[in-house]
């Protein structure tokens, strides 16, 4: 599990490609509304990456979810 | 921010709390407000690493710590309270720990907060055994949401389970960030563009739409009804891979589905539904417990019919966008546009998927998690909690004054049953909204009626069945008319050489023959001939307009005229009046006739364009009359009134019901059915044993004194909705059965019954259950059965339905369907709505036309015309929408009531009842209501109303001026508003009613509740409430002051009588004053400002030797009490006696000692209630008509300007004093007073009862007796106060 697949997924729902997004984009603004990500990072959760799911609800960018994915991992 | 989290700094509230704020503030005893939820923690719980992360977790979350409070008029809130403390509560000993712990954490949710005083939050934990423990914590909303309840209880667990040795994870952050958070984003650009969203979206708003179908205008209650159900797995299943392959989220899917169903279940209106939305992503409030969450409005598209797929996808979209703007509060957008009074609702039903809501990780325990309440329910609220992989919870959350617990379970199943087939739907319509067993139940079980005809006569034509009974008692009387009498024999002779003359001139099956005759025996052989000649007939009001009679001829095109008299114009058919019919039979043959030829042929008037010839069968109507001769038991000695006029289809049964069981009809005199006193002369005088009303003219009939005390067998009525009240009212005058009976003309007179007997409570009264061999069906738009509860068109199919409308098969294809649930057979579309009663019985709804819209906003007009009724003196009522050219449309009233009643009087009470688009712009008191030629209310003939004056009047009076003048500044209004004007027409909202109260109440100098200004807003109604208020409450202290009188002199203390009130002392004191110059004042009973009724006697004189000494520093008292105030004075004069304080005179009028009332019969309540009459100073004899609680209760707000003006629940007190206190005088025991004592006797009372004065004697120790020449009830009225205040003057 890498970050990449949180990017893809995150591309996936919102019916682009990885390229297309930003790091600092804000998600909300593209589309990507608090259900979906609420199921995106339960998913994730289930495959196994350890994630706190309030640092994905502070700041719903790219960049922010890659700190916190870091944080967590590491 | 530091400043933040130092005590006393003070906050403005974050948005999302304004609304709760207000709301608590207009029900502060309402405890919903108070969010609870319990975890069951299994296993061996650490207590003390517990304890430490409770306290931890606590200091971290500062929302707890909220005091919130009215600063300058504006609520404030500072984090100046406690941390809150985790109490333990140890069970282990008890034996049913748990109950125990249920019943401690349900008494201390009941309890309302207030958050200006009390703590927001408590924690317990009860300790049921060391591996069992309920952790128990309630937070008042201002404080949390749903979210934030997961963020602390999670973050509980969290530091339990770091002294386990788990990570702790981050902490909460400060209150600090929400208040942030909020500040910039109410300053922020996002703040504007919402805005912008959500106003270009109301306009899709409509008022929301409920499945109650009395949710408009009612709040939420203070407690609420909880259903919950496990969702089975296939379902959770079926939606998530339905969401997966539509790449949706599953909690979308199921938001969508459930709005579906909702929807289905919501018929009147638009359904809008709340969805609660947390609010904090993207949000700096994310990891704040707190107060942050929204609720959206969300008017689903979903088309029924389009593919379900796209359908989902496209609310989905819909939902997303909204949460983009989700920020925006609701509260806000509802008063933005308009819908300012607290039940102008922006979203029906909540429906809340919480995927985050599951039991928090306890590092080695197992937890469950319990939610005890989440706020207050307004409507409906649909949960489910859950990951959607472990399982979901459904649970139903409903507001109890608008469902009961059977419909909740109804829609819990019926739910669980939609969303299974939904859920792997193609489209919505193909599923269904009721389950597999309510489709039994409506469709067939409550529709078993099937009843063989040949079981009781093998001949199934009402000819045949005439001819038999004719053969059967020839000699019985058949027909009576005045003093014109037939017997059954002549009856046939007569009809028989008719018919053969009809069968000439061409009378056979399906041939009409129309008859414009009266009421006479000639009527009654002219009906009966022309069915042994099996034809039609069709009768034609001769009173009519030639104009209208000759259309009604061109389409029925008889081939002959039956007629009293030749018509005024030219007619092909042969014309025939009795004088031309033969009398005696030639023996020619009578053609036979078959049960599907025509029996009758009647014109109803079209609702546009002419009128239409409903085509009735013989087998129809054969069914009709059978039915009623078995279900009432009619035998050959019954007389039958024959009133109603042919061409009401009322009269069929009338005037040939009689010949199938061989009774008697009777005729009524030409013009006499709508003469209330001819009808009931004639029902007596005749023996009538049955006779029909429409109810409007049934409540004229029960007005006429002369119907009093009537008898007779049964009573039908039918062609209106019988209301409770007739039922009643004819229940308390005529000894008769009551039946209520539904049925259009096109399904051969009536369909369903309904006794309306003495002990039927029904409110509204039902149409009840359909008749032999018929079949009822609600359903929706789409022809699906609506479940019971649920408002629906109402649909009739049977033998009962006519063959259709004569000539006009367009007609007929519209109104006539295919049953959808009975291949081959019809259903007649009646038109008329119609919902199931839990029980299954039928209420009938009003016409689907009979809704109309008033400022946007639907009002069902037949809840008007209920309230109207609803008032006192008010015996009818109509509502109509008025559409005069030139004005905008304006809802009249038109009222048959008592000379009290003005236009504006009966607005300002329906005012109190309804909300003010509801209140008609006029109503209009009329001597009775116009009726048409069948008696039936004539709505065009109701009179335009004259408008003028509708402006207003200015305030008038110091209290409406000053209000005014408020108005007028919180409003920035230009003008100085008129008297009827109302707060929030004006333009005022929730926010600005805080400001009006507060300026009230620093120019009033008195507290005006928020909760009077929602009630009564407008400027004379409010006036007027807070001036009784004070005054009301003004007279009900302890001590009722009379006569200021000189200072230190003994005062004369004034003993209530039974009803606890002083009023009727006023006149006595102001006699006493002429000679006597010290203080007089009355001692009132405790028990009017709350307190509980004393236990004895005793208990009072104590209270009230208190009273006197703690008033008065004079060594001596004088104590006088009329009625029960002289027991009270008597024992008072010995308690006070025993403390050192003298009494002077002491003096009993007309009161008895406590051993003659033992043997007294106990008052029933009613005769309590009538004690109230004489307190008001009414003789109670003199108004027997008084004899219910609520009759006396409104007597007395008309006509009594004392009582009238009490606040109810002080008319409560007064009525239980009445009936307490006669329990206190029967077990009273006296104490001896040892000086004298004077009794003053009435005496013109009593005569027979042997009450004297002399009963004292053994109670003190000198008696003076007096007489005075009056009545009880009269002896402190003004005219023998005088004689009193002589009699005592003597003695000072």
């Amino acid at each position: 599990m890498d970050f990449d697949r949180i990017r893809a997924d995150v591309a996936a729902a919102l019916y682009t490609t990885p390229d297309q997004i930003g790091m600092e984009d804000n998600l909300t603004d593209l589309g990507l509304d608090s259900m979906r990500i609420m199921t995106l990072v339960t998913e994730w959760q289930e495959q196994g990456m350890e994630l706190d799911f309030l640092s994905f609800a502070e700041e719903t960018t790219l960049a922010a979810w890659k700190a916190a994915f870091e944080t967590r991992q590491g | 921010m530091d400043a933040v989290s130092t005590a006393g700094a003070l906050h403005e509230l974050l948005e999302a709390q304004e609304g709760l704020w207000l709301a608590q503030q207009l029900a502060p005893a309402n405890p919903l407000f108070n969010t609870g939820q319990f975890i069951a923690l299994d296993g061996p719980l650490d207590l003390d690493a517990f304890t430490a992360a409770h306290a931890e977790a606590m200091a971290e979350a500062e929302a707890l710590r909220l005091r919130i409070q009215s600063v300058g008029g504006a609520p404030r809130q500072s984090l100046d309270g406690e941390v809150p403390a985790l109490e333990v509560v140890d069970l282990t000993g008890d034996p049913d720990g748990e109950a125990a712990a249920r019943r401690d954490m349900d008494r201390d949710s009941a309890a309302p907060t207030d958050p200006a005083r009390d703590p927001l939050a408590a924690f317990r934990l009860y300790r049921l055994s060391p591996t069992r423990h309920l952790w128990y914590e309630r937070i008042h909303h201002l404080a949390i949401d749903g979210f934030g309840m997961v963020l602390l209880t999670n973050r509980v667990a969290a530091l339990y389970s770091a002294r386990m040795g788990q990570s702790a994870g981050p902490a909460l952050a400060p209150y600090s960030a929400a208040l942030e958070a909020d500040r910039a984003y109410r300053a922020g650009e996002k703040h504007a563009a919402d805005r912008a969203f959500w106003l270009d979206r109301a306009d899709r708003l409509s008022p929301p739409a409920s499945p109650s179908p009395n949710a408009a205008g009612v709040l939420s209650s203070s407690s609420f009804l909880r259903l919950a159900r496990r969702v089975p797995d296939t379902i959770c299943t079926a939606i998530t891979e339905r969401a997966k392959r539509l790449r949706l989220t599953w909690p979308d899917v199921l938001t969508s589905l459930s709005a579906a169903y909702l929807r289905r279940v919501s018929p009147d209106g638009d359904a809008v539904f709340g969805l609660p939305f947390m609010a904090r992503f993207g949000s700096r409030a994310a990891r704040v417990p707190c107060m942050w969450m929204n609720v959206l409005p969300h008017a689903p598209s979903l088309p029924e019919a389009s593919d379900l797929d796209a359908a989902l996808r496209e609310d989905a979209a819909e939902i997303a966008l909204a949460r983009r703007h989700g920020a925006y509060r609701s509260e806000r957008l509802r008063r933005e546009i308009g819908r300012r009074r607290v039940d102008e609702r922006l979203y029906g039903p909540l429906i809340n998927v919480q995927p985050y809501d599951v039991a928090p990780q306890f590092h080695g325990l197992e937890s469950r998690l319990n939610i005890l309440s989440a706020g207050p329910v307004d409507d409906l609220t649909v949960s489910f909690r859950g990951d959607g992989k472990s399982g979901l919870t459904l649970e139903i959350d409903a507001n109890p004054a608008l469902y009961s617990e059977a419909e909740i379970a109804g829609h819990l199943s019926r739910l669980l049953a939609f969303l299974e087939r939904a859920a792997r739907a193609a489209r919505l319509e193909e599923v269904p909204t009721v389950t597999e067993g309510e489709h039994a139940r409506l469709i067939q079980e409550l529709n078993a009626t099937d009843q063989a005809l040949d079981e009781i006569t093998p001949e199934t034509t009402l000819t045949a069945l005439i001819e038999a009974q004719m053969a059967r008692s020839p000699e019985a009387p058949a027909v009576r008319f005045g003093e014109t009498v037939l017997s059954y024999a002549e009856l046939d002779r007569r009809s028989r050489a008719l018919a053969e003359r009809l069968v000439a001139l061409g009378a056979g099956a399906d041939q009409r023959v129309a008859v414009l005759m009266d009421r006479s025996e000639h009527l009654a052989v002219a009906l009966v001939a022309i069915q042994r000649a099996g034809a039609a007939y069709v009768p034609m009001d001769p009173g009519q307009p030639p104009a209208r009679i000759e259309g009604l001829l061109a389409q029925t095109t008889p081939i002959a005229i039956l007629a009293d008299a030749p018509p005024g114009f030219r007619v092909a058919p042969p014309v025939l009046t009795p004088a031309e019919w033969p009398d005696a039979p030639t023996g020619a043959p009578l053609p036979p006739v078959a049960p599907n030829q025509l029996s009758y042929v009647l014109f109803t008037s079209g609702s546009t364009g002419a009128p239409k010839g409903v085509m009735i069968e013989h087998r129809a109507i054969v069914n009709r009359l059978l039915w009623m001769r078995e279900a009432y038991g009619f035998t050959a000695d019954d007389r039958i009134l024959q009133k109603t006029p042919t061409s009401f289809d009322v009269s069929v049964w009338e005037l040939f019901l009689p010949y199938l069981c061989g009774a008697c009809l009777v005729f009524a005199p030409p013009g006499s059915h709508r003469d209330p006193k001819a009808i009931a002369r004639l029902i007596r005088d005749d023996r009538i044993t049955t006779c029909h009303f429409v109810p409007s003219m049934l409540a004229a009939f029960l007005g006429h004194p002369e119907s009093e005390g009537i008898t007779m067998r049964r009573v039908f009525c039918s062609g209106e909705e019988l209301t409770p009240d007739h039922r009643d009212l004819f229940h308390a005058r005529i000894d008769a059965e009551l039946h209520n009976l539904y049925g259009p003309t096109e399904a051969s007179v009536d369909v369903t019954f309904w006794p309306a007997g003495p002990e039927d409570r029904s409110a509204p009264m039902p149409i009840g259950w359909p008749v032999w061999n018929t079949r009822c069906y609600i359903l929706d738009g789409a022809m699906r059965p609506v479940p019971e509860g649920v408002a629906g068109q109402l649909y009739l199919g049977g033998v009962q339905l006519a063959r259709g409308y004569l000539g006009r098969d367009d007609l007929t294809g519209e109104r006539f369907l295919p049953d959808p649930f009975r291949p081959g057979a019809r259903i007649y579309a009646t038109g008329d709505m119609a919902r199931r009663r839990g029980d299954g019985a039928i209420l009938y709804l009003g016409r689907n036309d009979h809704q109309v819209k008033i400022r946007g906003m639907r009002v069902e007009l037949g809840e008007i015309e209920a309230a109207l009724r609803g008032l006192a003196g008010v015996r009818e009522a109509v509502v109509i929408a008025r559409d005069d050219p030139g004005q905008q449309r304006l809802l009249v009233g038109y009222v048959v009531a008592g000379p009290e009643w003005t236009d504006a009087a009966l607005r300002a009470a329906l005012a109190q009842a309804l909300p003010a688009h509801m209140v008609p712009a006029r109503i209009v008191p009329l001597e009775r209501m116009p009726t048409t030629a069948n008696g039936k209310l004539d709505r065009k003939a109701l009179p335009k109303p004259a408008l003028s004056g509708v402006g207003g009047t200015p305030p008038r009076g110091e209290t409406e001026e000053l209000i005014a003048e408020a108005f007028v500044s919180v409003l920035r209004l230009p003008e100085p508003p008129v008297r009827e004007a109302d707060f929030f027409a004006l333009g005022g909202d929730s926010l600005s009613a805080l400001d009006l109260i507060l300026r009230l109440e620093e120019r009033l100098g008195r507290a005006v509740p928020l909760g009077q200004l929602f009630e009564t807003p407008q400027i004379a109604a409010l006036a007027r409430a807070v001036e009784t208020r004070a005054d009301a409450l003004a007279g009900l202290g302890p001590v009722f002051p009379l006569v200021a009188g000189r200072e230190g002199g003994a005062p004369v203390v004034l003993l209530h009588p039974a009803g606890g009130l002083c009023w009727g002392y006023r006149a006595l004191a102001k006699a006493l004053s002429a000679s006597y110059d010290g203080p007089i004042f009355g001692l009132q009973s405790p028990v009017l400002t709350g307190a509980a009724m004393p236990e004895r006697l005793v208990d009072l004189s104590r209270r009230y030797a208190d009273e006197i000494i703690a008033r008065s520093d004079a060594d001596r008292v004088h104590l006088v009490g009329w009625s029960l105030g002289g027991i009270l004075a008597q024992d008072l004069a010995v308690e006070l006696s025993a403390r050192g304080v003298r009494p002077g005179t002491v003096a009993l009028l007309d009161a008895y000692p406590a051993e003659v009332w033992r043997d007294e019969p106990e008052p029933d309540p009613m005769t309590a209630l009538r004690a109230l009459l004489a307190i008001a100073g009414f003789d109670p004899e003199g108004h027997p008509e008084l004899d219910d609680r609520e009759k006396l209760m409104s007597f007395l707000k008309r006509n009594s300007r004392l009582l009238g003006a009490l606040p109810g629940d002080v008319l409560d007190a007064v009525v239980t004093l009445v009936t307490g206190t006669k329990r206190l005088m029967r077990a009273h025991q006296h104490r001896h007073y040892a000086e004298p004592v004077i009794h003053i006797r009435a005496a013109a009372d009593h005569a027979e009862r042997g009450f004297v004065s002399d009963l004292w004697a053994p109670h003190c120790a000198a008696l003076e007796a007096c007489d005075l020449d009056c009545l009880h009830k009269d002896m402190v009225a003004p005219e023998h106060v005088g004689a009193i205040a002589a009699m005592l003057a003597p003695r000072g």
